[in-house]
């Protein structure tokens, strides 16, 4: 397999973009029922959908299961 | 309870408490101030078991790393504005050097502890043996306290005996020069 090495950008929040808020929305389901499904507070989910926040693996993994997607489908970092 | 009217008692309680503590310690009460400590943390405790909400998330949790921190360095800043401040006021000069041991060592122990914490959850957390270096840490730092308590506790001074002043330890000082009675 051919393997490029290419020097990604330095990590930065601002480049996160995530469809949580869209999906959120497609399964009818508030900011509050999302944070309880989650095991988190409603300012996260908030601070989330406005991608100022940057969560660990765990939190990112456990709010996709909550809204029924993957990891993969929910985040992207796009430069 | 709701988690907002969980924190509008515990600023309320955390305040009573404060003003409580600092009163009955000026009156020297310090019966009633420990009571007063005890019934703020078992009234705390309970309104917490209480909130059916979830009171702190991953979030929360950086949030407070990072607002520790800065309250660290605020202190650190007054602190030092303060010393600065006395050595320019009108404070006798044991005032001053006692003020500032008891800021400065504040200080020290604040910004020690949080590298302890950060050495341990940086090398020793993850490891399987991590009860080994904890206990070796809890010798190391009884061993620093006895140190400092030797040091800090006036032991090395002059001892008036017999109408004469008897060296006890190693004083830094020569002897007192008054009247020994």
């Amino acid at each position: 397999m051919d393997f490029q090495k290419v020097q990604l950008p330095p990590l930065n929040v601002n480049n996160m973009k995530n469809k949580i808020k869209e999906l959120r929305v497609k399964l009818n389901i508030t900011q509050e029922e999302l944070a309880k499904l989650a095991s988190v507070r409603r300012e996260t989910i908030v601070f989330l959908e406005q991608g100022k926040y940057n969560p660990s693996l765990l939190l990112a993994y456990q709010v996709a299961k909550a809204l029924k997607s993957n990891i993969n489908d929910l985040f992207n970092l796009k430069y | 309870m709701k988690l907002k009217n969980y924190h509008h008692l515990q600023n309320a309680i955390s305040l009573a408490a404060i003003i409580g503590l600092e009163y009955f310690i000026s009156v020297s009460s310090f019966l009633w101030a420990l009571t007063i400590l005890l019934v703020a943390v078992v009234v705390l405790f309970i309104a917490r078991k209480s909130v059916t909400e979830v009171v702190f998330d991953e979030r929360d949790n950086n949030l407070r790393g990072q607002s520790f921190l800065m309250a660290a360095y605020t202190f650190a800043f007054l602190v030092v504005v303060t010393i600065i401040m006395l050595l320019l006021g009108p404070v006798s000069k044991e005032e001053y050097q006692i003020i500032s041991v008891t800021l400065i060592v504040s200080l020290v122990i604040i910004f020690g502890v949080q590298r302890l914490y950060y050495i341990y959850y940086q090398k020793f957390a993850h490891l399987e043996k991590k009860g080994i270096y904890i206990a070796l840490g809890i010798i190391m730092i009884l061993i620093i306290l006895v140190g400092m308590l030797r040091f800090f506790s006036g032991e090395d001074d002059w001892i008036c005996q017999n109408g004469q002043w008897v060296k006890h330890g190693f004083p830094e000082s020569s002897a007192p020069t008054t009247e020994c009675k």
